[in-house]
């Protein structure tokens, strides 16, 4: 059996954690076998590197649409170190009328409702920052970003979501 | 408290290391209950995730390239999706970022390729649409496709 898990120093004797693909040594010094390394770093001209971050869930729900109306949730606002807000990424499971399942990812963030993207059955609209807790204009404390489902037919029996932080650099 | 990390022999999973959800004890949890599993065919982790500007008059074709640092990954999973473009505004003084619809306004072919085992190049085409900077956010995975 291949050792597939390292947490502690790797070959380069650097402190690390790596899991490897199934049969293959985490030791090794080729990179492409790990799926999974937190020394990922890259001084790439033209970009901040990201170090190998992945996609932090921080909120999930379902929602139940009825055509011609919207869903609101709210979100705590993700802001970097630099106090810049960011939009998160949205990925949504539409359970259309015919139970069919389809995976639709959002597209459509903004701070102003100024326009709309449209996704199955419905559009959707992720306000960065802005509110309070219960949608009111945020004056102090935690601000908190907004998402809107506007339905358009044909509409969904429901749509799970999961509300995804991305380090995305301006 | 649940305990909720196992570096060991997982009883039903085998030996990695597994990482649970909150108020999920690990030597019970299913594949739908774990954070992280190393036993996974794969976990994703972004090779790159930026915004990649590219201004577009109108017509013609115009393209951007960017390189970044593959870690000898073949065929990746690449994610684009869109944030502000010049003409529009974030409405606040600080970044929020503000949507152009994509496909509405121009179209673009996004290309990936592993130009060697230790560097990447993502490109990106527009060859038509309106005149307006885009900026598109492009986002490359570990995920082998």
């Amino acid at each position: 059996m291949a050792n597939r898990v390292l947490i502690g120093k790797d070959a380069n004797n650097v402190y690390c954690m790596k899991v490897s693909k199934a049969g293959q040594n985490v030791l090794s010094t080729d990179n492409s076998v790990l799926t999974f390394n937190t020394r990922i770093t890259d001084s790439t001209s033209g970009y901040t590197s990201t170090g190998g971050r992945s996609f932090i869930v921080i909120q999930s729900g379902v929602i139940s649409p009825s055509s011609g109306t919207q869903s609101v949730v709210y979100f705590p606002s993700i802001v970097d170190n630099s106090g810049n807000y960011t939009a998160p990424f949205i990925h949504c499971l539409y359970e259309k009328e015919t139970t069919d399942v389809g995976a639709v990812a959002g597209y459509y963030w903004g701070y102003s409702n100024d326009s709309a993207g449209y996704n199955y059955g419905a559009y959707l609209q992720a306000y960065s920052h802005g509110f309070n807790s219960s949608g009111g204009n945020w004056t102090s404390g935690t601000q908190y970003g907004r998402i809107t489902w506007t339905y358009k037919n044909p509409a969904a029996l429901s749509i799970s979501y999961y509300i995804l932080a991305v380090p995305v650099h301006e | 408290m649940a305990n909720r990390i196992l570096i060991g022999n997982h009883p039903n999973y085998g030996y990695g290391c597994f990482v649970s959800k909150p108020g999920v004890n690990v030597q019970g949890a299913n594949i739908d209950d774990f954070l992280f599993a190393s036993t996974s065919i794969n976990q994703n982790q972004f090779l790159m995730l930026e915004v990649i500007p590219l201004t577009y008059g109108g017509s013609g074709t115009v393209t951007v390239t960017q390189q970044y640092a593959n870690f000898n990954k073949d065929t990746q999973l690449v994610l684009v999706y869109t944030s502000a473009g010049s003409g529009t505004t974030a409405g606040s003084a600080t970044n929020a970022w503000v949507a152009n619809t994509f496909g509405a306004f121009g179209t673009f072919t996004i290309t990936n390729t592993k130009t060697s085992t230790s560097v990447g190049t993502v490109t990106l085409q527009c060859t038509a649409g309106s005149a307006l900077t885009y900026t598109p956010v492009v986002g490359v995975l570990t995920l082998e496709v």
